[in-house]
């Protein structure tokens, strides 16, 4: 222990300083200011044991020295330190002595510092805390408990019955040595101070009623003292002790009266409220307590904030009373009205939450609520407004009360809204406890709702838990929290089939935040969101939604290169722009999935090579599309249900193949495609499409013998093809091209036999006939012009024909007797035919006619004039009449062949007039001279038949003037030649042969 | 929560893509058998002259054909010249005595092809022309003729054949007696007037003219 020690000079006397001030609650007298005129030597010193000399020096000094003006002033210092030392003993180790204000102004229990409110849980401990143990600890600051019975160590005295004997001699001594100072020096001009501290050494030795006594007589006695606050307060103490607190208020308000300047002005206020509330006097007290707060914070909330922790207890201590006041006088109404009569106070938050936190300790949760919520009605722009709210909410969790704990929860969201009014004249950043609540309260709210929406969504629940998790995520957009909550959102969305939405903000989940845990399973989610959409949105909205799932789908793919999923969705991306009809980029993604996945999964790699295959053909890149249906194909299993489908697809991209080389005039290259077909896909539906194209194209390429195998085979290959007719048709061309008539003959007459086209069966009959005519098949050919011309008179031009060739098949036959109904038959179809009688038809029945005459110029020519010469010249000139007349008829044709070949036949029954006349028989009894002269006379008779012969030949030849040339022209020439050599038998002279290759 | 999802494309999807392959379309508007028939029958008949070549055994000897000209076997020199065309179409010989064996076997059509083939294939051969000049008489084509016979004598002036041929035709058909005499008296000039026939026809003719 340090203690200063005054020495006044020349006595050599330390005197003890503050520093060995009572630790008791009285005040010590000895101090600068009481010897402040001395003329002394101030050394310090360290002395063990000091107050014993001290008063020991004290001793001496009254014993050595003889009574002078000093003798007073050292009495009273020997007995203050008598009864210091008292005291001391007891404050030894226990309490630092600092000052000499009165102890029992911080007369408080220690507690912990404090130097806010402390937070509900906190303050539940000091909740705890009864009216009582504050009473009793605001009644302990009143008396100094240093009794005999509180010793507790003795330091310093040999036995404790000896200190005891030693404490109870000093306290007897001082009160003599004071008494005998008041008696013998009445005068002396400390005498207050002398009956204060004669009081408070009764007061030491535990006699109350003694220690009153001498205050009250001390303020009788000097009413002006400078000390009457102290004395008032000592006063006060005692009363408060003995439960006398009228007497105790008055002694507190005098006290009061001194003013602020005095040191025990906060004591006496809290007590003097105290005083007051033990007599249920609780609106007066609390006059007390709110000034004695109004008095410690008059620095405002900062000076509350800056209590140390003495000065905490004291506040925390008169909240508390505060609250027991406002408690019996009806609570949180009481304290508005308090403070609408009183006026504002800053800290009457303390007050609403002090007193909310009384009824909590008594589970007074509804008033407890009340209060927090009345603070926030009456205080709405109140900094602490949030924290009172949050409060409510607390009190209804701690209640049981789940209701009303959302209730509050929402209100509670709602009024504090980042956008809310109570933000503009706050900022939050200042309120980091607000705020943190705001972003649970939000996910509270969000996941109850969620968790209730689970449930049963009756209620629409979930669009409460969406509107709070979209509150959260708007107001706290980069909180840590953000992505796990915009899932959640998305989650429920999803849940509730609100697929758009869900989709939208799993995509934000996924890419709008830095990578969390929930991206990938986001960015997939997302897709899968946008999938149901499509699946449930009417048509005219499905394209817009697929193109979105789509992009959706290659953003994940492009972030989440290795989520598991990735192939699924490149490949049902790809899947999607070809139904789109987006065939370039289908194909671009599903190769994509091929090339950077090599190893995914069969079925996905299937439907890859499928993308690629039908895009390819759908851009005409059949080449393409062929390699990828085989690959389709490979990974098939032969059970596949599609598999048939994908090979008739395959064909189809090697067909088309084959019709860009057609289209582009590769005739070769076309068929090579087209027969390609059967190769590879034989049971392709297509390929007989192909084959039949194949075939045409040889046909076109003249490859007659190919085509008509590929044409065989595909009548064995497809007897009910549609095509079959076609077929036939084809292969008869092909034949008939490829030096094969009596095949395609049998083709035409195949056509004829199944054709229901009358015009068809009609044209194949005539070109099975005409195909057997050139063939050489007689038979097959007559067959098939006797069945024409009996099926098909009409049109006639084709019908005559049709009869000539068969006239000319029964000529070549022999067959004279057809051949001549033939003939007629075609002169009587050209005469019956009336306005389709055309030149060709008059010609050929006009031929006809002069091949029916062959038989009358025959029997002309074969009549000779025989004995009787005029029997047979009659004959014969009949027979010439009957000739000549039919060929006169046939002129009447007006066809130029005929008039020609009539001619000539006229000209030549002249001529064989004159050859008959000259071969005639000779009369058998003529001499030579009479033969002579008969056979001149025959020459004369036959000269002028010659000369009609020639005459008529020559009339053939003007036939020439007139550009007309035909057989019967020149067999007139030839005649002539006959006739008049030298000047008609005139032959054009040829090679041989040529030798040259040139 | 969700379902993994993969759609695997099967097969062909919708109704874009029937499973029975493309629309295939083979040719424009569907024409009637009838037409349809008629129509490739004129085309093989465009493509491929009147169809009455029989097909050909390949390869050929020209010799051998002309050994059966020799012998006046027309109808078997006509087969052998095929041959030889077939083996080597540019053979202008060969179509040359192609056109003189159908002329033979009157066959006029068909030795018209043959030389005008020939003279597609040589223009300066004057034989070619004179022979088509003689296809074209017989044919009673006289203006073609007399201009064929005309080129084959601005092919090769000093080949009498169609100056004789030229006079014939002027003589008989066309009744131009100062074109038949100018033509036989040149190919008297030619043939150095051995030909006593031809001596009496430029007398008739120059009587009748007188």
């Amino acid at each position: 222990m340090i203690y200063r020690v005054l020495v006044p000079a020349g006595i050599g006397l330390s005197l003890l300083l503050t520093a060995c001030a009572s630790g008791g609650s009285w005040r010590s007298s000895g101090n600068i200011g009481s010897l402040k005129d001395r003329a002394i030597v101030v050394e310090e010193e360290k002395i063990k044991g000091g107050l014993d000399k001290a008063i020991a020096s004290y001793e001496r000094f009254l014993e050595t020295t003889p009574e002078t003006e000093m003798t007073p002033e050292a009495l009273r210092r020997l007995a203050d330190l008598k009864v210091e030392s008292v005291d001391s003993i007891y404050d030894q180790d226990t309490k630092p002595i600092r000052d000499n204000k009165p102890a029992s102004a911080k007369l408080t229990s220690p507690i912990d510092s404090k130097k806010s409110a402390p937070p509900l849980r906190k303050q539940k401990k000091a909740r705890q805390e009864t009216l009582e143990s504050i009473e009793k600890r605001s009644a302990q600051s009143a008396v100094p408990e240093k009794g005999p019975n509180k010793l507790t160590s003795l330091p310093g005295a040999n036995t404790m019955e000896q200190r005891i004997l030693q404490d109870d001699a000093n306290s007897r001594e001082a009160i003599k040595i004071y008494k005998k100072l008041l008696s013998k020096y009445p005068k002396y001009e400390r005498n207050d101070e002398v009956l204060y501290q004669m009081a408070r050494a009764y007061s030491v030795r535990g006699e109350q009623e003694a220690s009153l006594k001498t205050l009250n007589r001390l303020v009788k006695k000097y009413p002006y003292t400078g000390i009457m606050d102290e004395v008032q307060f000592r006063r006060a103490e005692i009363f408060f002790v003995r439960g006398d607190y009228r007497s105790a208020a008055r002694a507190y308000k005098a006290v009061i009266k001194v003013g602020r300047g005095s040191n025990f002005y906060d004591q006496s206020l809290y007590k003097h409220g105290w005083s007051l509330f033990k007599q249920s006097r609780y609106d007066e007290a609390l006059k007390s307590f709110i000034g004695l707060i109004d008095y410690k914070a008059v620095g405002g909330r900062a000076a509350i904030e800056a209590f140390d922790t003495i000065e905490r207890q004291r506040l925390d201590d008169t909240l508390r009373v505060v609250s027991f006041s406002f408690s019996y006088l009806g609570g949180p109404t009481a304290i508005a009205e308090y403070f609408r009569r009183h006026g504002k106070r800053p800290y009457e938050d303390m007050i609403y939450g002090d007193l909310g936190e009384h009824y909590l300790g008594k589970r007074r949760y509804a008033d407890a609520a009340a209060t927090f919520s009345k603070f926030v009605e009456k205080n709405p722009l109140h900094e602490q407004a949030p924290v009172f709210q949050m409060r409510v909410i607390s009190v209804y969790e701690k209640g049981g009360f789940p209701k009303l704990v959302i209730e509050g929860k929402e209100e509670f969201a709602r009024i504090y809204d980042l956008n809310s009014v109570y933000w503009k004249s706050h900022d939050i950043n200042n309120a980091p406890q607000v705020l943190t609540f705001i972003k649970q309260n939000l996910v509270d709210l969000a996941s109850h709702y969620h968790a209730l929406s689970q449930k049963n969504n009756a209620g629409g629940e979930h669009k409460k838990a969406i509107k709070w998790y979209r509150t959260f995520l708007a107001s706290f957009p980069d909180d840590a929290k953000a992505p796990g909550l915009n899932f959640l959102l998305a989650e429920i969305l999803f849940d509730n089939q609100e697929f758009a939405a869900a989709a939208a903000e799993y995509e934000k989940t996924a890419y709008r935040y830095p990578k969390h845990e929930k991206s990938a399973e986001a960015g997939y989610a997302a897709i899968l969101a946008y999938r149901e959409q499509a699946g449930q949105a009417v048509e005219p909205k499905r394209p817009d939604i697929i193109r979105r799932s789509i992009a959706s789908s290659m953003k994940f793919a492009d972030t989440f290169p290795s989520h598991p999923q990735v192939t699924a969705v490149l490949n049902q991306a790809a899947v999607d722009m070809f139904k789109r009809g987006d065939f370039a980029r289908a194909r671009e993604v599903a190769q994509r999935v091929l090339t950077e996945h090599p190893k995914s999964d069969g079925k996905i790699k299937r439907s890859a090579w499928i993308i690629v295959a039908h895009s390819s053909f759908d851009l005409n890149e059949f080449p393409v599309a062929e390699k990828a249906y085989a690959e389709a194909i490979k990974l098939s299993a032969r059970s596949a249900a599609d598999r048939n489908a994908l090979v008739d697809r395959l064909a189809a991209a090697v067909y088309k193949q084959g019709e860009q080389r057609q289209k582009a005039g590769e005739l070769k290259g076309a068929v090579d495609h087209f027969l390609r077909v059967g190769k590879l896909a034989p049971e392709s539906k297509i390929r007989a499409t192909a084959e039949y194209d194949a075939a045409a194209a040889l046909m076109r390429l003249k490859s007659w013998q190919q085509a008509s195998g590929v044409l065989e085979q595909f009548r064995q290959r497809y007897p009910g093809h549609a095509s079959q007719a076609d077929v036939t048709q084809k292969l008869a061309v092909a034949y008939e091209q490829s030096g094969e008539p009596v095949l395609a003959a049998a083709e035409f007459e195949r056509i004829e036999n199944t054709t229901s086209d009358p015009a068809l069966r009609r044209e194949a009959n005539i070109r099975a006939a005409e195909l057997y005519r050139k063939a050489d098949k007689q038979g097959n050919a007559i067959a098939a012009f006797a069945r024409y011309v009996k099926r098909y008179p009409q049109p006639v031009g084709e019908a005559i024909e049709a009869r000539q060739h068969l006239a000319d098949l029964y000529r070549q036959a022999g067959n004279q007797q057809k051949l001549h109904v033939a003939l007629r038959n075609i002169v009587k179809a050209d005469k019956t035919a009336g306005p389709a009688r055309t030149d060709r038809t008059r010609y050929l029945a006009a031929m006809a006619t002069v091949e029916l005459s062959a038989p009358i110029i025959e029997r002309y020519r074969k009549i000779r004039l025989t004995i009787p010469l005029k029997k047979s010249l009659a004959k014969k000139k009949k027979a010439m009449t009957k000739a000549l007349k039919v060929y006169s008829d046939m002129v009447d044709y007006g066809v130029a062949e005929v008039t020609a070949a009539a001619t000539y036949y006229i000209a030549d029954i002249y001529y064989d007039f004159t050859r008959a006349i000259l071969e005639s028989d000779r009369p058998k009894k003529l001499s030579a001279l009479e033969l002579e002269q008969y056979e001149l006379l025959l020459e004369e008779q036959a000269y002028p038949f010659e000369e009609k012969a020639i005459n008529i030949h020559k009339k053939n030849l003007q036939l020439m003037e007139q550009g007309i040339y035909n057989d019967w022209v020149g067999k007139s020439i030839e005649q002539l030649g006959k006739l008049m050599p030298a000047r008609y038998a005139k032959v054009e002279r040829s090679e041989a042969y040529v030798a040259s290759f040139r | 929560m969700w379902h993994r999802f993969v759609e695997v494309f099967q097969g062909a999807p919708g109704a874009k893509h029937p499973v029975s392959g493309p629309a295939v379309r083979r040719g424009g508007p569907r024409r009637t058998a009838g037409t349809k028939i008629v129509a490739c029958i004129a085309l093989a008949l465009v493509l491929h002259g009147c169809g009455g070549m029989a097909r050909q055994p390949d390869g050929g000897d020209f010799n051998a054909a002309l050994s059966l000209m020799k012998k006046k076997d027309y109808r078997q020199a006509v087969n052998a010249f095929k041959a030889v065309i077939a083996g080597n179409d540019k053979h202008a010989g060969a179509y040359i005595n192609l056109g003189i064996a159908y002329t033979e076997l009157g066959e006029r059509d068909e030795a018209r092809q043959a030389l005008l083939a020939a003279i597609e294939r040589n223009p300066r051969n004057a034989v070619a022309y004179n022979q088509l000049g003689i296809v074209y008489r017989q044919s009673g084509q006289f203006k073609k003729a007399r201009r064929a016979y005309e080129k084959s004598i601005g092919r090769e002036s000093k080949y009498s054949k169609p100056y004789l041929n030229l006079g014939i035709l002027c003589d008989i058909y066309l009744q131009d007696m100062r074109c038949a005499l100018a033509n036989y008296e040149k190919y008297q000039a030619l043939t150095k007037g051995k030909d006593e026939k031809v001596a009496l026809w430029i007398k008739d003719l120059k009587r009748r003219t007188r």
